[in-house]
Order: structure tokens, then sequence, then C-alpha cells
């Protein structure tokens, strides 16, 4: 009975016009992604930021260069295929994704239990760098979900890209230090709840 | 409305949230596109409803589903809906979504500006906070314009959290919009000091990437660089400023020498990994830039060589690969250092890790030597056979190539062994590099004389095994290789043993399954072979071996005549015709091998790659004319048809043409010769040597016959590898002998860089290698082909000029209704504008994307400033250019060409009135279309640590000017402040005020007011001030021609006035500029020292002023319609020019 009256609000003026310009939306083809030759760099010093499992299952994808959907897809499925053949003792240091712009860059990748963390960068950053970062990365992770797991990834992506946006911001480096990232979390969490007695459905778990 | 929160909650119930998503996703593991499409559906209907904790819901599932590869662009709309949100919550999810999938190709973006800003300004850091984060991965070049001054003024905010991420997007602001980089920098070259931390770090990783791609510009920040890196102790930053200066270093050299000592310094003491690493990095970089004659920096190479040693014997797999990265970067410029380091990198080769095998490659490409080539190359023939993986094995082929060919295959000693390990590479399997193997067979053949002849022979093999060509198409790969050795064995086939063997292998039926370009090779040079077998043939007097090698074409040359490859299909049938003619002439006794083996008389040379790209254009040709008239479309149309239909005419002119005067076409011919052996035709460089003294100055070389050359069969490499050994060694016996009495001479190599051992070492073959040819007169640039669309180029700016006042960020401006309505209309140009006309005067191009403002603000200047140019001179652009407060007056004679002394930068901002708290600055400025109206801007800036909010402006209003206020406020209200302002902001208001009489200056009080808050509590604050409107303020620079200017004066309805002003030291140049600019006036004529101005109020009064300098005085002759703001306007004006 909810879900009808909420439909017959949707019948109101505006409900109405946004319809319109919605399917109008629809209707026309979606905006071309920018073209990018290969190999030309571009701005972000970490390309892009990819967790998936052993199995190739994305659990987390940030791009810091803009890509189609399409080609997003295809970057995750090149970068697991290459990463998932290593050996477990061999160096964590890529060359040769021909996807993800040319031999500037480098996969940068650290392998946990079930998850594939992998950085994508350009020569700007230090390797010995980032493979720190990825553990400060994992570090955090671990502190804000409490002996993290997968399945923590899997339902709460959307803390993930939050914890994320802490660290790294546009492809730079914003901040390494853990206690000043969870701090920052922590308060934002904080500011959440404070917003949330009015809305919060019951079922909100987690 | 409380019914309404808790309807949508109870709605909300209902709808999945992103757990329940994922966890049905997981539910229906065979269906699972099914299942999304469905709950896609579901959540369009949540983005119809007005609640906007369901949209955020609907958003949240959209960005979890656009990580699986589902394109949302068509939610773009919602998603800034959701971004508007008032709570955190939801913004954050909104602000998710946007960096998810929002690009500079989605047209809604640009209608976030406005929203953006707000959460730029908002008082909660955690809003600025995901605003920031949100912008930096979607930000586009109008974004960047729009929010620059924005974001440059976060750079100060008092939280370091915003602090630190205002600055990072400062990077992304400057690739967008690289005019806001000057303006911004200085404040970001602050931050380098910032107190904390985090923000010290986000300043050195921006200016650290600038510098990366444009060093030069940033070579006086090196001294404060300098001082962090002694002094900072947290290793990323140490990190970026080593890596920094690892690039200032090669554009100073001094710099370089400073360095060195608390470079070692650091690679002794330290104990992070990453840091050792990244120093001895840059101490490779500069001794790279410092390795002219610095011989005393041995030791420093010989630490770095030996910590990485430890680092590639590491047990861990990082440290070895990045201690042979590091390596590979010492190997160009201190080999010797390396290689003694050689038997540590053939280890690695072993390495059962891929990366570190390659990067092991990579340096063995710098140490081979002409002592150690062979056992390398065996060593890596060895790691071919055992690799498995294409990928790997293509990639040792390569290196192979590379190693042996490189500068100019200053390594190889013995030719033969080479051919023979090209051959050898030909058995791999399903390589991609057949091509490579090719090309190097071909360039070895022509480039190398004395080797022709054992390549003949084993090219003649490789055609003969049957393994190529069978199942080529599986591997078409490697049959890349026939294409050479066709051609080598046709074009050298006088060296050939058996011709005739070698023609029937080329002319096998299987042959016909190759490529389409390989079939054609190989029909070119069964010809050349046929020539050179009938060649033979008739000098030994055996017509009927020629008569069957005639036949044997005939037979066999259908088969590739039927080719669908058309190139094939054409070149076989011309051949076959050839070959049925001579048969003919053959069946009557008549000897034609002479003529035809005159077919391919001649040698071609090698061309350098570059050599087509320096042929000069010759003067007086226009490359891009046309040679004939280009048809139109109209004609073109209209002949097909015709020429179908008249068939005939065409064929007739042809058949006339024999008649023509022979004359006639001798001139033709006598003319056209020329051109075609000129240096600047195409053709030469296809051209064979006729003329064989172009052939003679190469020399010939016998090939050393010690070295026996019949190795049965396919001869392995290594059998040369033994020859080698034993003659280096008979050599070296011979060599002993002879030192005393004389000094080996280096032998002839093109670029060699030739190290002790490998002097010692004499070639098999004394080996010409030919040089490549180049055009005569070639142009001897070597201009690097520079991408012209680097987005770092435009950030190639200087930045130690000072700032001009037109670079300054545009700051977004607040318009009344009126004012924007009055825009609308165009007319005569204002002055007080220039500033910021300059700005878009600069711009590249207009973007589009219609933001309401945007559009604004360009129909209120653009139209004006570009009737200015139709009506000035273009010389003024230069000029305005070089003075940027200048550009208005319209200089027409005389002015141009002197003067040339900076003007001294002006504002027409002045001050109105200033507290701790905040200071106000403002102009006024008038426009032609309202003559009873100006607009005040007034910038405010925040001094204090408070946040100002409520802000208010009122002034009591006089008979005569009255400021606009909101409809249906009353006289006594004031007009609020469109924005607030955080601590170290500023920000600008306009005001509309109209005026009835504008012949006499006005002043008006008024007051500020304002709230300030800050931790400790709100304050209720005042600003009393006085607004004074200036004569000139009315006036409007309107550019008048001299003749205009005379007929006005004469016209004698002028009254007139004058003043003189005593004690001037500046020059007339300046004074003049300072009159334009603070009074709005323009230059109509300057003689001398004397120059005649013109200006017109908004009301219509004419002004025109005579300037007439002396030694230390001006005086100014003033005609005006009216007296009394004649008189009003000189007294300004001598106000001004009292301090000058």
């Amino acid at each position: 009975m909810a879900g009808a009256r909420a439909r017959a609000c949707g019948r109101g003026r505006v409900g109405k016009l946004r319809r319109q310009a919605l399917e109008a939306r629809l209707a026309r083809p979606p905006p071309p992604w920018p073209q990018r030759p290969p190999g030309r760099p571009g701005p972000a010093m970490i390309k892009a930021i990819l967790i998936f499992n052993n199995h190739g299952k994305p659990r987390l994808s940030k791009f810091y260069q803009p890509y189609s959907e399409d080609t997003q897809q295809q970057i995750i499925r090149e970068t697991f295929h290459l990463v998932s053949k290593r050996d477990e003792n061999v160096c964590n240091f890529l060359e040769g994704g021909l996807l993800i712009g040319g031999s500037d860059n480098k996969l940068i990748y650290r392998h946990y239990a079930t998850l594939y963390f992998v950085f994508c960068v350009d020569s700007s950053e230090s390797e010995l760098g980032i493979l720190d970062l990825i553990q400060v990365f994992v570090e955090t992770l671990d502190k804000c979900f409490e002996n993290v797991c997968e399945l923590d990834l899997i339902f709460h992506v959307d803390k993930v890209h939050n914890i994320l946006a802490e660290m790294v911001m546009g492809g730079m480096v914003l901040e390494t230090n853990m206690n000043e990232i969870v701090t920052q979390i922590d308060a934002q969490n904080k500011l959440e709840k404070s917003e949330t007695f009015i809305f919060q459905s019951p079922r909100q778990d987690r | 409305m409380a019914l309404k929160m808790v309807k949508g909650s109870i709605d909300r119930m209902f709808d999945k949230n992103l757990q329940d998503l994922v966890r049905g996703i997981r539910n229906h593991k065979e269906d699972e596109a099914k299942y999304i499409s469905q709950c896609i559906d579901e959540i369009k209907q949540e983005l119809k409803q007005d609640n906007i904790a369901v949209k955020a819901n609907a958003v949240c599932k959209l960005t979890y589903l656009q990580m699986l590869g589902y394109d949302i662009s068509w939610a773009a709309f919602n998603i800034i809906e959701v971004m508007s949100a008032s709570k955190f919550t939801f913004k954050r999810v909104g602000y998710l979504a946007a960096s998810q999938c929002f690009h500079e190709g989605t047209d809604v973006i640009m209608l976030t500006t406005n929203q953006i800003r707000k959460d730029l300004s908002s008082p909660s850091q955690y809003d600025t906070g995901v605003a920031l984060t949100g912008l930096s991965c979607f930000v586009t070049p109008d974004l960047a314009r729009d929010l620059a001054n924005d974001i440059m003024t976060l750079m100060s905010h008092t939280k370091p959290y915003i602090r630190k991420k205002a600055v990072l997007i400062m990077y992304k602001v400057f690739l967008k919009y690289p005019e806001s980089l000057r303006p911004a920098f200085p404040r970001l070259k602050e931050k380098l000091e910032d107190p904390d931390p985090g923000v010290q770090s986000a300043a050195v990783n921006v200016i650290c990437e600038l510098a990366r791609r444009n060093p030069k510009n940033y070579l006086s920040l090196a001294p404060l660089f300098f001082k962090l890196m002694t002094s900072s102790t947290n290793n990323w930053v140490l990190i970026k400023i080593i890596k920094l200066f690892g690039a200032l270093t090669p554009l100073e050299p001094r710099l370089g020498k400073k360095l060195i000592e608390p470079l070692t310094n650091l690679i002794h003491s330290t104990s992070a990994m990453s840091l050792l690493y990244e120093c001895v990095n840059t101490v490779i970089a500069v001794l790279i830039s410092l390795s002219s004659g610095m011989p005393n920096h041995s030791a420093s190479i010989q630490l770095c060589v030996q910590k990485l040693r430890i680092l590639i014997e590491d047990s861990d797999q990082n440290l070895k690969y990045l201690g042979l990265l590091a390596m590979s970067k010492i190997l160009k410029t201190h080999p010797k250092s390396v290689q003694s380091h050689k038997d540590l990198i053939l280890q690695c080769l072993d390495d059962k890790d891929e990366s570190i095998r390659l990067r092991a490659l990579d340096l063995l490409y710098g140490m081979v030597s002409k002592k150690n080539l062979m056992e390398i190359v065996k060593k890596l023939m060895m790691h071919v056979d055992k690799a498995e993986g294409t990928a790997y094995r293509d990639e040792l082929l390569t290196k192979i190539i590379d190693i042996c060919s490189q500068s100019n295959y200053q390594h190889i000693t013995n030719f033969e062994w080479y051919i023979s390990i090209l051959v050898e590479l030909t058995r791999l399997e399903g390589t991609r590099h057949g091509h490579l193997i090719a090309a190097q067979m071909l360039d070895v053949a022509i480039r190398v004389k004395a080797i022709r002849k054992f390549a003949v022979s084993q090219m003649s093999a490789l055609l003969d095994s049957a393994h190529l060509v069978a199942s080529s198409t599986q591997r078409n790969g490697i049959c890349e290789v026939l294409y050479a050795a066709a051609w080598i064995c046709g074009e050298f086939s006088e060296y050939l043993q058996e011709p005739q063997q070698t023609l029937e292998a080329m002319l096998r039926p299987k042959v016909t399954t190759l490529p389409g370009h390989i079939q054609a090779v190989y029909v070119q040079n069964v010809v050349k072979l046929y020539a050179a077998i009938l060649q033979h043939k008739e000098q030994a007097a055996e017509p009927e071996a020629a008569q069957e090698a005639t036949q044997l074409m005939v037979d066999r040359l259908p088969q590739f005549v039927q080719s669908a490859d058309l190139e094939v299909q054409e070149r076989a049938s011309c051949v076959l015709q050839l070959v049925k003619h001579v048969q003919k002439l053959q069946a009557k006794g008549v000897p034609v091998a002479e003529e035809v083996s005159a077919l391919f008389a001649g040698e071609l040379n090698p061309v350098a790659p570059k050599a087509q790209k320096k042929v000069p254009v010759p003067e007086g040709l226009d490359l891009d004319a046309w040679i004939n008239e280009p048809p139109s479309d109209s004609e073109s149309e209209d002949e097909k048809p015709k020429a179908i239909f008249h068939d005939e005419e065409p064929r007739r002119s042809r058949r006339q043409q024999p008649e023509e005067d022979e004359e006639e076409l001798a001139r033709v011919r006598v003319s056209q010769t020329p051109v075609l052996r000129s240096p600047h035709s195409l053709l030469l460089l296809l051209q064979r040597y006729q003329d064989t003294p172009g052939v003679e100055h190469i020399p010939v070389v016998q090939i050393d016959l010690s070295v026996p050359l019949k190795v049965p069969g396919m001869p392995m490499s290594d059998q040369y590898v033994k020859l080698e050994e034993e003659r280096r060694h008979r050599q070296r016996q011979e060599k002993d002998k002879k030192r005393k009495k004389e000094k080996k001479g280096r032998h002839r190599r093109h670029s060699s860089l030739p190290t002790e051992s490998d002097e010692d070492i004499a070639p098999a073959q004394r080996v010409d290698i030919v040089t490549e040819e180049m055009p005569e007169n070639a142009l001897p640039s070597d201009e690097d082909d520079k991408d012209p669309n680097d987005p770092y180029r435009a950030l190639d700016i200087d930045l130690d000029k000072p700032l001009a006042d037109s670079e300054k960020l545009p700051v977004q401006k607040h318009r009344n209704a009126e004012t924007s309505k009055s825009l609308e209309k165009k007319d005569a140009p204002t002055e007080k504008k220039s500033k910021k006309l300059k700005k878009k005067e600069k711009k590249p191009k207009e973007r589009e994307g219609g933001r309401e403002k945007k559009i604004e603000r360009e129909k209120k200047r653009k139209p004006r400033h570009k009737k200015k140019h139709k009506k000035e001179e273009h010389t003024r652009e230069k000029k305005a250019k070089r003075k940027q407060e200048h550009q208005v007056q319209p200089v027409q004679n005389g002015a141009a060409e002197e003067e040339e002394e900076p003007i001294p930068p002006m504002s027409s901002y002045c001050l109105l009135a200033e507290n701790s708290y905040v200071k106000m600055m403002y102009d006024i400025q008038a426009s032609l279309q309202k003559d009873s109206q100006v607009t005040v801007s007034i910038i405010l800036e925040n001094q204090s640590g408070s946040f100002l909010k409520n802000m208010e402006l009122n002034v009591l209003d006089s008979l005569n000017t009255k400021m606009a206020r909101p409809e249906g406020s009353s006289v006594h209200d004031g007009v609020p402040v469109p924005f607030q302002l955080p601590p170290g902001i500023s920000n600008e208001a306009q005001f509309v005020f109209t005026i009835q009489s504008i012949i006499m200056a006005q002043k008006l009080k008024g007051t500020l007011s304002f709230i300030a808050k800050d931790d400790s509590g709100a304050t209720h604050e005042k600003l009393d001030f006085r607004l004074h409107f200036s004569c000139s303020s009315y006036l409007i620079t309107t550019p008048c021609y001299s003749d205009a200017f005379a007929k006005l004066l004469e016209s004698g309805d002028l009254s007139m006035n004058s003043i003189r002003v005593d004690g001037i030291s500046m020059s007339f140049q300046n004074l003049l500029a300072k009159i334009c600019f603070h009074h709005h006036f323009s230059v109509v004529e300057r003689v001398d020292s004397c120059a005649s101005m013109y200006s017109r109020s908004i009301q219509g009064h004419h002004v025109c002023l005579l300037v007439k300098k002396g030694e230390s005085s001006v005086s100014v002759d003033g005609k005006c319609s009216d007296a009394t703001l004649l008189s009003s306007l000189l007294e300004e004006m001598k106000a001004t020019l009292a301090q000058c």
C-alpha cells in the first residue's frame, strides 16, 4: 500500500517533468568517453586502484583516468590475468599492462588471502612507497572493519571507497598516516550517525 | 511534512539497500544479468521518487553496478540531485557516484558548478572535503576555470584537512586550466612550509609533479627543497623531493655537486629501503649529469653499484627487481662499473620471475662487447629453447636482435655467425616477430657486402626447406622471413650456387598458400633469378638449358596469375607475357639474356629512414597547391556518365598520340628528366644506380678465407663460436709478436665507444657497412617529434615573473537582475572591464556549454570586445599585450613607436573601509546602456579567523543617488550579500545604484552589518563606510577619430576650463596611461609631449582634453558640454596628477 502511495506521488507535476527529462536522457546514446591515445601519460600518478579476488571478481575499482565501463572491465580482466598467473614468491612489480597506458606504467600489487590489491602507477611514484601504501590501506581496512575479510569488502564497497578517498585523491597520495586516516573516517561516521536518526530504516545493518 | 518523512521511511523498508542487492546478485548466480536488469528497473522507479534518502540509496546501488561494468551515465542527473542533498551522508554517496562515472563528456556536469561552489564554502569541513575529493576525479576545464579561485582560497583554510586536499587538487586544476598556475603558485609555495606535515607533503607532491614535467621553471625552488630535504623526516616527502632533484640536476650541474654529499649520507644512514633506493636513483641521475670530466665521483658510483648489488643479491624479489632497474640507469653512462657484475646479471636471467628476467635482459643490452657477444647470445638462445609462453620468447627474440644490431652492428665481428643465428631463430614456432628477423636479414645482406654470398646460400636453403612454407597459415608470423629470403636470393642471384634449384623451390605450388605480399616478392624475384640463369646459360652456350628454364617459368607462373591477391596477379601476368615473348625469341635462336637482365641492372642502396623527411622543399614549390584544378563536385557528377556513353572518344585520342609532333614529345621528355633525377624527387629513393661510379666508391671487400665457409646444411651458430675462439687465439699470438713493432690502428667503424678489450679483437672479415643514403643537401635538422598535444606543455610557464594584474583568477561575481538584463544590449566598450577582457582574449578557444552565469558574462563582455577590435588597428593588439593597462586607449599615430618603460601596475579598486574582521575594496562601473545607473563592485575580504555570515549592506540614499533594492523592500532595508565568508576568503558582490544627475561627485554613507562566528560564539558586527561616486566613474572610454574630434572642438558648443599641476616626475607615457585608466579617457592623438584625449559620459556629455607636459609640470585644458561636470572632472584629475 505504501508502494502505491509512493507511485501516486511520482505522478505529481514535478515527478512527471523529471521523468520526461529522464526518458529523454535514456533515448540519447551515452556521451562519448574521451579517447586517450595509447602511451600518452594521463594526469594522474596513480592511474587505477583495483581489488579483485582469486577468481577475478572485482571488489573495488577506482580509475583516476576516464575509461568507459567496457574498457574498465577489460582492464580488470587483463590485470587479473597478468597478476593471477604469477607465483607467490616473485616480485610485486609487473610491467606490460597494455590497456592502461604505455611503458611508463607499472602494476604494483599485493596478494592477501583471497584478495589482490593492485595499484597501477606511473614512474613518478616510488615502487616501494606504493607497496607500503597498500599495506597501510589494508591495515586501515582491518581497523575500520575489525578483522577485515572479503565479505566486508563485498557488502560495504562504499565504505571502502570512503576509506580510500582519505588516502588517495585524484590519483595522488593524500595521506599515509594510518591514525590520521582512521580519525577522519571515524569523525565522518559520527557525523553520518548524527544525521541518520530521522531517516534510518531499521534494516541498516553494520 | 512529518507525515511525509514517516512515509518515506516506510517506503524504504521495501526498497533494497546495497547489501540486499549484493546478496541478491550472489543468490542469482545463474541468471545474474536478468536479476540485475530487474534491479535496474527498480532503481529507476526509486529515482523517480521525491524522497532524497530513497534516491541516495538508489544511486549507491548504481555505483556498485558500475563496478560490475554497467553503464550508469543515464542517471547522471539523479546523481547531481543526490550530490546537492543537504545531508552529508547522501552528499557523499552522490559525489562518490559522480567520481566513478562523470568525465569530460558528461553533459550535465556543467550543472554542478554552483553546487560544488556551495559545498566548497560549506561550514562543515567534511562537506568541503567530499566535494574536493569528488571534483578531483571529474574536474573539467570549465569547472577548473570557474572554481580555481574558490579552491585557491581553500588552500589557506584553517583546517589542515581541507588545506591538504585543496593543495592537492590544484594540480588537477592547473592541468585543466593552465592560466591558474601563475596566480596560485605563490600560495602553493607557501604551503611547502606549512606547519601540518600532511599539507606540506601535498604541496611537495604537487610541485614535484609539476617540476617533473617542466623542470626548468622550478630550478629557483631548489634551495627551498634542499632545506626541506635536510630537515624533513617524513620518508614520503623525502622520496618525492629526492625524485624531484633527479629531474632538476640535469639542468643545473652545480646543484648535483651539492647534492652528492647529503645523498650519500642518507644512503649510509637510512634504514628504509624505499628511501635508500630513491637516493641511489638520484645519485645516479646526478652522476649522469656530471658525467663529463668528474673523475672524483667514481667513489659515489662504486657506492651505488655496491648498494645495488646488495639489493640484487637480496632474497626479496622486489629489491632484486629494483636493483636491476637502477643498474640499467648506471649502465648508460658508466657501463664499465656494471659490466663487472655480469655474473650476477646473467644469473638473474635464470630467475623464475619473469619481471626480473626481463630487467636482466635490458641490462644485457648495454653489457655486450665484441668479446662476449657470442657467448651472451648463445646463452639467450638456450633460453629461447627453454622458454615457455610465447610472450617471453618473443621478448628474448627481440632482445637478441636488439643486442646484435645495436649501434650499427658494433659488436658483431662475424656476420656469418649472425646470419646463422637469424636462420636459427626462424625455427621458433608461433612468434610474432618474423618481420623483425626478415628486416635484419635484408639489412645485413644489403649493407654488409662481404656477407652476401653466404647470406644467399643460407637463404636459398631456407627457401628450399619445407618447414616454413608448410602450414604457413597457422604460424604466419615466421613466414615473413621468406619475404627476405626470396628478395635476397633474387637480388643477389649472381652468388647462387644452384640457381635452377632455387628457382624451382620458388615456383612450387605450395608457395601459393603464402600471404599475398610474400608471393608478390616471389614473383618479382623469380624473374631476377630467371634473368641470371639465362645470362649464365647463354654464356656457357647451353641454349637448351636456358629454354628449359623458360619452359619451367611458363608452366609454373599461371598458378600466380590465378591468385586472388591483385598485386600477385598483376605482376604474374606481366611476367608471364614477358617470358612468353622471350620464349618466342629463344625459339628463333636470338640471344635475350642481356636484355632480360637489363631489367634489373644496377644496385640498390639502403636509404636512411629519415631521408625522405630531410629532403628540403625547393624554393617556389608549394606542396599543397593543386597540380590540376580540383574537379568541382558538380563537374565530376556530370562527367562520369558522359565517360560511359562516349567511351570511344578517349581511345581515339590515345591512338592519335603517336601522330603528335615528335619534337614536342622530345621536349617534354627533356624537361621531365631533370625532375625525375633531381634529389627532390621521391623517385630517387627507389632509384637504381645505373651509373657505376656511384657504386665504385664503396669498396668491395674480399672475405677472409681463413675461416672455412662451408658449413654443411644448416650451420649451427655454435660452430662459429668455437671457430671464433680459435681465430682470436691465433690473432692474439700474432699480435703479441707485432706489438713491439707497431700499434694496430683502429678498424673502420661508424660510431663506437671501443673499450680496451674491444680493440684487441679484429673482426673475422674486414666488413664494410654501407652507409645509408641521404639526399643531397639534406636538412641538418634533428627536431625531435614532440607531441604538440602533450597536456603538460601548457604548464610550461615561467613562475618567477611577477604576476600581472591580468592574470588574476576570475572571481565569480554576483549580479543583480537589472544589470544582467541591461547587458543583453551591446554597445561601446567600457574600460574598467579591460582586465577581465584580457582574460577572455587569452583563452585559446571559447568553450561551449551553456552555464547560465557564463553566458551572461560572455554577453556582457564579448560583443564589446569584438567591436573594439573591428574599429581599431591590428597594431594595437601587440601593444595591448605589452601593456595591459593600456589596451583600451586608441593610440593611432605617433605614440606606438617610442616609449617602452614599464607601466606600474594599476588597480581601479580602492579601499572603502576596513576593520579587524573585514576589508572592503570597491570600484564603480558605468555602462552606456543605462544613462542613470552604475554598478558598484565591492570585494569583501575576511581578515579574521571567524566565519562571517548574514552580511548585509545598506546605504543612506540621497535625493540624487539611490541604491537599487529588491522589490518590496523599503528604502531603509539593507541588501543582503549573497555569500558567506570563511576565514581568509574574499569574494566580490555587486550593487546597482541609480543616479539622476552626474555632473557632481557624490558621497553616500553606508554600513555593512554581519555576524562573525568563531569557536567562542557569534557576535553581531558593523562596519561603516563612505561610498565616493566620482565624476570620472560616470565616464566611459570611447574611442574617437581625430577628424571627428576636430569637428567637435570646432562646433563651439563646449565650455572650457583648465588646470595646471607642477612637480611631476612621471614620464608622459605613464601619465597618459594613468589618465586613461583612472579617468576613462582615450588618446585621440599624440605629438611629442602633447596629447588630445576624449571621453563620454553615460548621459552623453562629450569631454575633450588637451594635455601638455612641460619640464616638470602638466597642463590640462578641457572642453565639455557641461561646465560643472568639466570642473569636477578636472578637480579629480588634479588630485590624480598630484600623486605622480
